[in-house]
């Protein structure tokens, strides 16, 4: 057999719920995850994204609800007998093997004979681009490399379904992203389903085929990495998944009255129910003017604004600013050479056309400062 | 003070090394040490060469070759591996329980593995006396249930010897191996499980191989503790149970043998030396929980 050659499974859970000393973490879950499919579990800490997977791992016992795995009832079935790769954020190496011995350790426990143990453990081991290091001993390789050994170890046995529980946190920023074009590839090569649990919303963005918003223990929204970035479901989604300005607003008829009496415009083929609204710009959607330039082109809000603080990314450069109204967000402008002053007073302008309209709910994602 | 500028300037990949506060309060107490520990230790080793005069290599040859030096030597020899064989496992178990109990459980656990530690050791001998002599409570609960109709000699044995030292010295395993176990990652146990081990296979195979290393730490110390022990086996012991620290002291006291006296205390602390040096980087890691060179 070659890796990968078993058929992925697919993954379901529905109505499951789980409570850490009376707490609940997850609030009845319902996800339905297709053979073959990258599905990334994106959400900031404590929202439930890894005790899902370790529930479909069957680490954690769910308290109600089902897991079925490749149509299979995954109750009472204990880790062991799931066939399920998981890669943790720690590589989790057994740290007195060496890493033929860590990889081999699946065959092992499935009595693989010696012969095709070896011949299994070298061509994972090339997999992940590491033949000629099985002698090594964990401790003597990089992060990279351990979580490449780790990889190795979660596909030698052919598992239908690879979770990965932040495989890159510990990584840095360069190494992060080749792996995350290493792990895009072998999930492509080897057609496995991949669960993959981040915090950081860019890396879920590159790498998946769906992307699942965690929130407090419930699911915000389900969607392709575009419709997840473009088309936010909830104001919660908007702000995670990036810097944003937003704006609230009251809808009436075919009118959006803007809060604070910060101007009014009508709405342009947006469907938004009639009452409490938010409007939403990504960063780079906005463009920012001098108080005093005027610029009337196309269906365009001018509001005034203070910038409170700019960073400096390269090309962009970042301005944190308020409005008028009270609302703060963040706008991405070409970097012209000089940074405006914290204090200075400038124009936003805001193109309602790429405006995303959203119900306002109470729950927005913040980042703490 | 060449040392010091020597360090201060630093050399090669040493890293330099600066005369702490700290450091220089050790002082006094490696001055203390050294007149009433490390002097007396040299001189009575060196009478194993000058007592009687001119006696060369003669009291090692007599150590060697006596059957009564022999046979306190095996008694020691032989009780402090029963003893370092029972206290690991005893201990090792004792820890991993520690480990899995709940939080108040936990601390109750702990507690009761530290009582001995905060008690004299004299003391707890006697306790075992108590427990184990003819009207002790152990012959009284046998004679109750009519398991034997006359009392059953336990005090005055090897294994009240074994047992009482095996209580008593306990604490040097379980600590670090409660230490190693705690340090132990749980992601290990979840990766081994994930990848097909059934419970038993993940302890054998990962959990007990990784938290070994405070066994074999607390056992080294439980051997070269024990090799010395005195109090202990005197108090519970018989006349053929007692270990070559009682020998040592019996040539001091009555036969004023200080050359035999010496030579074997030479031995038994070249044997704990060289168990020490085999053992001290794991000793050190376990118990202060660091790496030393």
């Amino acid at each position: 057999m070659t890796l990968g050659s078993t058929s992925p499974a697919g993954i379901h859970l529905q109505g499951v719920r789980k409570s850490y000393r009376g707490q609940p973490v997850l609030h009845g879950l319902d996800l339905t995850v297709a053979a073959g499919e990258f599905v990334s579990m994106l959400g900031p800490s404590g929202s439930g994204k890894t005790t899902t997977l370790k529930v479909i791992a069957g680490f954690e016992q769910a308290d109600a609800g089902t897991v079925t795995l490749d149509g299979r009832d995954m109750d009472g079935i204990p880790p062991e007998r799931r066939n399920i790769g998981v890669v943790f954020q720690n590589y989790s190496l057994f740290p007195h093997m060496s890493v033929a011995a860590n990889v081999g350790f699946p065959l092992r426990m499935r009595k693989v004979g010696k012969q095709q143990r070896q011949e299994q453990i070298r061509r994972a081991l090339s997999l992940v681009e590491l033949g000629g290091y099985e002698d090594r001993m964990p401790r003597e390789l990089s992060g990279g490399q351990q979580q490449r050994v780790a990889i190795a170890r979660a596909l030698v046995f052919e598992p239908q379904v690879l979770l990965m529980d932040e495989p890159l946190g510990a990584l840095d920023r360069r190494l992060r992203a080749v792996m995350q074009l290493e792990i895009k590839e072998l999930h492509e090569r080897l057609g496995l389903t991949v669960v993959y649990v981040t915090h950081d919303q860019e890396e879920a963005l590159a790498m998946s085929d769906r992307i699942v918003v965690f929130n407090a223990g419930r699911i915000e929204q389900v969607g392709t990495p575009r419709e997840i970035f473009r088309n936010p479901a909830t104001v919660f989604v908007a702000d995670f998944m990036g810097d944003s300005l937003s704006l609230s607003g009251n809808v009436t008829a075919n009118q959006v009255q803007l809060a604070g009496g910060a101007g009014e415009f009508a709405l342009h083929g947006m469907v938004v129910p009639e009452g409490a609204a938010r409007f939403l710009w990504r960063s780079d959607a906005v463009r920012v003017a001098e108080p005093a330039v005027l610029d009337q082109n196309g269906p365009t809000l001018r509001l005034p604004a203070t910038v409170i603080t700019s960073a400096y990314g390269g090309d962009a450069l970042r301005l944190r600013v308020r409005l008028a109204s009270g609302d703060v967000g963040i706008v991405t402008v070409r970097d012209s050479g000089q940074a405006p002053p914290a204090g200075s007073a400038i124009s936003v302008l805001l193109d309602l056309s790429t405006a995303v309209a959203l119900p306002d709910g109470a729950d927005r994602y913040e980042v703490a400062s | 003070m060449n040392t010091v500028l020597g360090s201060l300037q630093g050399g090669g990949s040493r890293k330099p090394r600066l005369p702490r506060p700290a450091a220089l309060g050790m002082w006094p107490v490696l001055a203390v040490l050294l007149v009433i520990f490390v002097w007396p230790t040299v001189v009575i080793i060196s009478r194993s060469v000058t007592d009687p005069p001119g006696a060369g290599l003669s009291n090692f040859h007599r150590v060697l070759t006596d059957p009564t030096v022999l046979r306190f030597g095996w008694n020691t020899v032989r009780t402090a591996l029963i003893v370092t064989a029972a206290t690991a496992v005893i201990g090792y178990g004792y820890a991993y329980a520690i480990y899995r109990a709940g939080p108040a459980l936990r601390v109750l656990l702990l507690f009761c593995a530290l009582l001995p530690f905060w008690t004299s050791l004299l003391v707890r001998s006697f306790a075992w006396t108590v427990i184990l002599r003819d009207t002790g409570i152990v012959n009284w609960l046998l004679l109750r249930v009519d398991v034997v109709d006359h009392p059953v000699g336990l005090l005055r044995t090897p294994f009240a010897v074994t047992l009482g030292m095996t209580q008593i010295l306990l604490p040097f395993v379980i600590l670090p191996c409660y230490t190693a176990m705690m340090r132990f990652d749980r992601d290990l146990h979840l990766a081994a499980r994930s990848l097909g081990a059934r419970p038993s296979a993940a302890f054998w195979l990962v959990f007990f191989p990784v938290t070994r290393v405070g066994l074999v730490a607390g056992s080294i110390l439980v051997l070269v503790l024990s090799l010395g022990y005195y109090i202990t086996p005197v108090l519970l012991g018989g006349p053929g149970d007692q270990p070559i620290a009682v020998l040592i002291a019996s040539q001091v006291t009555t036969q004023l043998d200080w050359g035999l006296a010496g030579s074997m205390a030479a031995v038994v602390t070249a044997v704990v030396l060289a168990l020490l040096a085999l053992g001290w980087r794991l000793v050190a890691r376990a118990f202060l929980g660091e790496e030393v060179r």
